[in-house]
């Protein structure tokens, strides 16, 4: 795949000697000639990607869990508001963050500032309940346990991921980037296969685990749990 | 059609659009896996495996990278994972560990300089031939391969310097004919 990368200047490391010159052109030859055998791959991952590629407006009307998650964000949403309308009241005065964040809120409305720490809190929730799932998932794809309520729980969770990501519930650079690692691995999880045994399923399985690692989500979450002033401080 | 068009195509669930996405870059991954791997099965497997993470990561793609860059990352991170998936790289690198001033001999019926290179290639431990594959052949920084293979750039480089020692204890016998193959 020599035309994919990114081709830097090749002074670093490259040939220092005329053998060293040798391997680099040579080198450039080395199964340049292989024909993959495109037909039969495509075949074989055919059904992964239809499935991956499906319209997003298709499991909308098809996953009534969708629905449901975008209800109790609402939901959540207008009780936090209630609720962060009587703690700027309260609560403000005595909080010790008040100094630090003062400055920065100062163009903040009152119900912005509680619409803020309301969107963090229910960021916040959503996290606790992903970080168990993973957790839960991870532990299955090691043990080779299957839980039936996996992929239900996966679109649920997904989708109140997407609709966090909409209303900018990040907040914080870091904390949006985290939702949107959160998206694809909790997205992957939704489209393993339903039955378990197989090869296809046992890559499925050695890829999310890959991904879980790789992206390092479930520790970016622990990270961001135990911070209070990150969730409510505003 | 543009690049951004055919994504498009293939978010909308278009399968003929994803076919035209997979052999637009099929032959480049495919490559980089055979390369890297040395292997036809292990290429294969892990060809698939990439693409099928493109296209399940596609509703993430970020536009503001290019396509071909994010499938190549994606690509070396699923040879990787079919790497270590048999098993292989760990026990490589044990072997490597245990003795690393072994040199494994390439066969040494070919008689012309670039059948050996080739070869000895081959027969490089996979830690060195990724490297060497990404680095010489590929022209990645040590820093981006640092990246790729989650490893100190310094150790990309500890790798490639190996590597290049091997493939000239391998072909110290033609090193006198370096400039003219």
């Amino acid at each position: 795949m020599s035309d994919t990368g990114s081709h830097p200047e090749r002074s670093e490391g490259s040939a220092g000697t005329p053998f060293d010159a040798l391997l680099d052109r040579e080198g450039k030859g080395y199964r340049s000639g292989v024909q993959p055998p495109s037909d039969p791959m495509w075949s074989r991952i055919e059904r992964d990607v239809a499935r991956a590629i499906a319209p997003r407006e298709g499991r909308i009307t098809r996953n009534w869990p969708w629905v449901v998650a975008a209800a109790g964000i609402a939901a959540a949403l207008v009780l936090g508001v209630a609720i962060g309308r009587r703690s700027t009241r309260t609560d403000m005065p005595a909080s010790p963050a008040a100094p630090s964040v003062a400055a920065a809120s100062r163009t903040e409305t009152p119900v912005d500032s509680s619409r803020h720490a309301q969107m963090r809190a229910a960021t916040l929730n959503h996290l606790v309940q992903a970080e168990v799932f993973l957790t839960e998932v991870r532990a299955d794809l090691k043990t080779g346990r299957r839980d039936p309520t996996r992929n239900q729980r996966s679109r649920h969770l997904l989708a109140r991921t997407r609709l966090l990501m909409a209303n900018d519930a990040g907040g914080a650079p870091a904390v949006a980037r985290l939702l949107q690692d959160l998206e694809l691995v909790l997205a992957e999880i939704a489209a393993l296969p339903d039955s378990a045994g197989g090869r296809r399923s046992t890559i499925d399985a050695r890829l999310l685990d890959e991904r879980l690692r790789a992206g390092a989500v479930l520790p970016r979450i622990r990270t961001i749990l135990p911070s209070p002033p990150a969730v409510g401080g505003s | 059609m543009n690049e951004a068009e055919l994504i498009e195509r293939v978010l909308s669930g278009d399968m003929a659009a994803a076919r035209e996405l997979y052999d637009a870059y099929v032959d480049g991954v495919h490559r980089l896996a055979i390369r890297m791997t040395a292997n036809d099965e292990l290429a294969q497997e892990a060809t698939q495996d990439a693409f099928v993470r493109v296209f399940r990561g596609l509703h993430g793609f970020r536009r503001d990278a290019a396509l071909r860059t994010w499938i190549h990352q994606i690509a070396v991170s699923a040879i990787l994972t079919a790497m270590r998936g048999r098993k292989r790289w760990n026990a490589r690198r044990a072997e490597i560990e245990e003795a690393d001033q072994l040199v494994k001999e390439p066969p040494s019926s070919e008689p012309y300089l670039r059948d050996r290179l080739y070869a000895a290639i081959d027969a490089l431990p996979d830690m060195y031939r990724s490297v060497f594959v990404l680095h010489a052949i590929e022209g990645h920084s040590h820093e981006e391969i640092a990246k790729l293979l989650r490893i100190p750039s310094g150790t990309s480089k500890a790798r490639l310097s190996h590597a290049r020692e091997k493939l000239r204890q391998a072909l110290k016998e033609f090193e006198g004919e370096s400039a003219s193959v």
